[in-house]
């Protein structure tokens, strides 16, 4: 969009990251970019950029010893600041893991291991911004929502063990209502109404009047309507 | 306080110890005693003072102090005791001596006795002065007091004391019944029961012996027996006027009642009690059954305020005024009976409508029976329910009009125009408006009423007072935004078929709106009445001068003019902006092929407007006007005003004058005319089925157009009037039914959204950050002028704009928005 209203100021940071860009990748290795070239896709992307797609993100998890469905390939996910599933760019795989001087599988199954996954379990603000970030990482292009059975896999796959039957609850409301889709605020504010549900199992706490979207108002009365 | 001083005065005080061997103290004492006897038999004036004063101090004086006091109190209560409670006794015992002159006898006996405690106080002096001062005892006079109290009153279980409390009450109680007392002698005897003070504490000889100053006999035993026989007496009382089962009664007897009370509390009774007397009145007769009063059905408070009976609503507010001044117990009972009231009205609305329809009808029947005997036949016309729905929504605003007014006169005239209670009336009153659905829609269609016909030749005194009616009718309306939707669907119909009485009517309610609502509301109102008023410049404009110059007429137009015979087409037309009026613009209206005859008037009239005002879009809406026609029949000529689409059909397919007997099916019609199919049926009816305008003759000649149906010129019309007016369906503004209300209120909902999110977007433009009930607030006042958004319905918007990336959520606080530029 800017482009059009303003296509000089636009070329002329496309050009600096370029150059920014290019001397970072002066003191990448070449073991770190032979590293990339195996996963990489033969074909270009639609933006004229190398990258690793979903064959390739699979060898790589893979090769590091992860399983797709391991909630860690979702800090590694934003860690190489993917935007969406199976697409990792080359510029941002070279520069992260060169800033953390990381050029084999080795070290980067370490650096995983020790930096991040502990984090997640460790560090709540970490973890916020992983959970909120998975909403836009598996969101499909050019969609708002995520529909249910999608937001339902990995609400199961991140949240914390001890939310599962407060979640448990909110997704049976979910189907009972015939929900199919989840916003972003929605997918956002469901971590902080699940901690506040899991301290207030019977929900007497509860107040309409605050900023909560209108699905947890309309949870609230479904909760207290029924036994559920 | 100044101990040193005092030292050293003792140390000159001349020795007395010669004195104290002198005195003999049963002699003093006999002299005393004597004299205190004399005094009490009031044989004073032969005694000494002096040597009654030097006796008493010569006792204090060598300490026999206590013995002189314990003396005297003894003296005189024996005195009081044997001789004073006696007699009265005896006067209680005999027959002789009524209530009074106990009352007197008593009264006299303790002013004597007053008398006799003075002076033996006088006598006394050095007694009270050194003795009872050091030794924190009352004074010689005190002690006389309270020997009257204990020897008198209080003896023997209260003995006497009760009597007169009973005598006192009983007086009271015959002054309640009309019998004229002696107030002298019960104010005398109160204020000795006052002057009796009562130690609250046991202990006499205690420190604070004097007793607590406020408290005595009146007080402890006379004041309890009196508020008991006043709650027993105003109890009946009650009872008795709540058998009558009137209400009337009860105020009027309860006013009555508590002026005699207080002007009685007033004449005998001490300050103290009138506060609690008053208090126990308003509660037994007010407080404790007036509610219950108001809610009797044949005589209370609904049936007043029917009935207008300001004298008796006021007295009512006043007695409630003495025990609330909030008026609590009236705002509930007025606030349910308006709500019954309103229930009310659409019964009687409904009546009156029935009455006026078989008023209607037995009319229509009379007419009826006059023109068969002329030998005419005289078709009755019904009202449709549609009409009959339209009479009864102004009847019902009339209706409520009315009402408001009789509850604003009683206000005025009975309620002291309280505020809280006119607060009341106008939220019970909004409570009931409101409830209503449909009340927005039938201020509108009363509005318009009064605008088409019913201020006709009225006064402008009149109209002032008529538009102004409105607009407190508007003040109830809660969803502003509905009204004006239908505010601009019924201006809109009679600005375009000019049936407005005056536009200085229309100007002056748009006016009266602006003013109490503001302009944004009324902005496209006036906008629509401009568009009409330059439509109406511009079209004598063009009739008059552009095409009598002949500038721009086509060839075309020369020979359609030829062809009419030398005159002119004329062309009034209505411009209008498309976002000030409420229709729709209809597309299915491009495609109509207009006849010669209006297809020029068409492209003159645009080439006219585009050099009025270049670059302008005109869409012509031929839904919405008229056309007249002279049609040649065989016998006669009429001339016809009929809807554009009708003469469009007439025009377009039956003026061929080379064959008259031109017979066209519906398909060709619509395929000549390309009109749309639902419009093409209703206009095909108005000029072939309905009976007062058969233009055309329809083969077969049932009611329905359908498919395949043959149109003619109908040879054989006839019609007793040369001009003639075909009626299109539903000329009039009507009130909707509950589809048309269920589309409105789809269209005044989609306004809502963008309205609510207008105003989010504007309240976070302006303040960058705000908290989510601080933002749900802003938003219902920005649009307390418009409706009352539910805050569910504000919390959709912002969830919607925050999907938008509008709004998003604080990182830290999520009951915080900030605005996304």
């Amino acid at each position: 969009n800017d482009f059009f209203s303003n296509p000089r100021v636009v070329q002329e940071v496309e050009k600096r990251t370029k150059k920014n860009s290019k001397k970072s990748m002066k003191s990448v290795s070449t073991e770190l970019k032979e590293l990339f070239n195996k996963y990489k896709e033969p074909q270009l992307d639609s933006t004229g950029k190398s990258y690793i797609g979903i064959d390739g993100t699979m060898r790589y998890l893979e090769d590091l010893g992860y399983e797709p469905e391991d909630e860690v390939v979702l800090c590694l996910a934003d860690f190489l600041d993917s935007q969406k599933v199976g697409d990792f760019k080359e510029e941002q795989f070279l520069t992260n893991w060169n800033n953390v001087g990381c050029n084999t599988i080795e070290q980067m199954h370490n650096y995983i291991d020790i930096n991040l996954r502990p984090k997640l379990l460790d560090d709540p603000e970490y973890f916020r911004a992983i959970y909120q970030y998975t909403f836009k990482f598996i969101l499909e292009k050019n969609e708002k929502t995520l529909p249910l059975d999608m937001a339902q896999e990995y609400w199961h796959l991140l949240l914390p063990g001890e939310f599962s039957l407060e979640l448990e609850t909110f997704i049976k409301f979910l189907h009972d209502t015939s929900k199919t889709e989840i916003t972003r605020d929605q997918w956002n504010m469901l971590l902080p109404f699940l901690q506040d549900y899991h301290n207030d199992p019977t929900l007497n706490g509860y107040d309409e009047s605050q900023s909560w979207p209108l699905l947890m108002d309309k949870f609230y009365e479904y909760i207290k309507s029924d036994e559920h | 306080m100044l101990p040193n001083s005092t030292r050293g005065r003792t140390k000159i005080r001349p020795p007395r110890k010669i004195l104290s061997s002198e005195v003999d103290v049963e002699k003093s004492w006999a002299v005393l005693q004597k004299a205190i006897e004399e005094i009490q038999h009031k044989n004073a004036s032969k005694l000494s003072f002096e040597e009654l004063y030097r006796n008493a101090y010569n006792l204090v004086l060598r300490k026999h102090g206590k013995l002189l006091y314990d003396r005297v109190e003894g003296q005189i209560r024996k005195c009081l005791s044997e001789q004073v409670r006696l007699g009265l006794l005896n006067k209680l015992a005999s027959s002789g001596i009524d209530d009074r002159q106990f009352l007197q006898a008593l009264n006299k006996e303790w002013e004597d006795h007053l008398l006799s405690m003075r002076m033996i106080s006088d006598v006394l002096m050095y007694l009270d002065r050194v003795y009872a001062k050091e030794s924190h005892l009352p004074l010689i006079y005190d002690v006389g007091l309270n020997a009257f109290r204990d020897s008198v009153i209080k003896y023997n279980n209260n003995e006497i004391g009760d009597k007169i409390i009973t005598i006192i009450i009983d007086y009271l109680n015959r002054s309640r019944l009309g019998e004229i007392v002696d107030k002298f002698i019960i104010k005398a005897v109160i204020y000795m029961f006052e002057s009796l003070t009562e130690v609250v504490n046991i202990d006499i000889s205690s420190v604070s012996g004097s007793a607590n100053y406020g408290e005595n006999y009146y007080l402890h035993y006379f004041e309890p027996r009196l508020m008991l026989s006043s709650h027993e007496y105003f109890e009946d009382k009650s009872i008795e006027l709540l058998d009558q089962r009137s209400g009337v009664i009860y105020i009027e007897k309860v006013t009555q009642l508590i002026q005699d009370e207080e002007s009685r509390i007033q004449m005998y009774l001490p300050d103290v009690s009138a506060p609690k007397m008053l208090e126990l009145m308003d509660n037994d007769l007010i407080s404790r059954n007036l509610e219950s009063i108001m809610m009797f059905e044949t005589d209370g408070l609904k049936l007043w305020i029917n009935d207008d009976n300001y004298t008796l609503l006021q007295l009512l507010f006043k007695l409630i005024t003495r025990v609330d001044s909030e008026h609590e117990m009236l705002k509930r009972r007025l606030r349910s009976i308006i709500l019954e009231n309103g229930e009310e009205i659409n019964q009687l609305s409904n009546e009156q409508l029935e009455q006026e329809v078989t008023q209607k009808k037995q009319e229509e029947e009379k007419k009826r029976i006059i023109a068969e005997a002329h030998g005419k036949k005289l078709v009755v016309r019904h009202r449709s329910s549609k009409e009959q729905a339209t009479r009864y929504a102004i009847r019902w605003i009339h209706n409520f009009l009315s009402l408001k007014r009789k509850y604003d006169l009683v206000a005025e005239k009975s309620f002291d125009n309280n505020i809280g209670i006119l607060e009341e009336i106008d939220a019970a009153f909004s409570t009931f408006f409101n409830s209503n659905n449909k009340s927005a829609e039938y201020l509108s269609l009363f509005i318009d009423d009064c605008i088409r016909r019913s201020l006709k030749d009225k006064s402008s005194d009149e109209v002032e007072q008529t538009l102004n009616n409105c607009i407190v009718v508007f003040r109830f309306i809660k969803d502003k935004d509905v009204f004006e939707k239908y505010y601009k669907n019924h201006l809109a119909k009679r600005l375009l078929q000019q049936k407005s009485l005056s536009s200085e009517i229309e100007m002056n309610m748009i006016t009266k709106l602006k003013q109490e609502i503001g302009s944004s509301f009324t902005a496209r109102l006036e906008g629509m009445f401009r568009d009409i008023k330059l439509s109406q410049e511009l079209s004598s404009d063009f009739n008059n001068r552009f095409a009598r110059q002949d500038v721009g007429e086509t060839d075309a137009g020369a020979e359609i003019r030829q062809k009419n015979h030398g005159r002119k087409l004329e062309l009034d037309s209505s411009i209008l902006t498309t976002s000030f009026w409420p229709m729709p613009i209809n597309k299915s209206m491009h495609s109509i092929q207009y006849p010669d005859e209006l297809q020029v008037l068409k492209d003159q009239y645009e080439v006219f407007y585009d050099i009025k005002h270049r670059g302008r879009n005109l869409t012509w809406a031929p839904n919405f006007g008229t056309v007249d026609i002279r049609i040649h029949y065989p016998k006669k000529t009429y001339e016809v005003n009929m809807a554009t689409l009708a003469a469009v059909v007439i025009l377009k397919c039956f003026n061929d004058s080379e064959d008259l007997r031109n017979k066209h099916t519906f398909e060709e019609i619509q395929g000549i005319t390309q009109i749309p199919v639902p419009e093409l049926k209703r206009h095909l009816q108005s000029i072939s089925v309905a009976s007062r305008s058969r233009l055309l003759k329809k083969t077969p000649m049932s009611r329905d157009i359908c498919a395949g149906d043959l149109f003619e010129i109908n040879e054989h019309f006839k019609s007793p009037q040369t001009r003639i007016k075909v009626l299109t369906v539903a000329s009039g503004s009507k009130v909707e039914d509950d589809l048309q209300r269920s589309e409105t209120m789809e269209i005044i909902n989609k306004s809502r959204i963008m309205e609510t999110e207008a105003a989010v977007v504007r309240i976070m433009k302006a303040r960058r950050e705000l908290k989510h009930q601080e933002l749900i607030n802003e938003v219902i006042k920005q649009l307390l002028n418009r409706f009352k958004p539910q805050p569910s319905f504000i919390k959709q918007r912002i969830e919607d704009l925050i999907e938008k990336e509008y709004l998003k959520r604080d990182e830290k606080d999520r009951s915080i928005y900030q605005y996304l530029a």
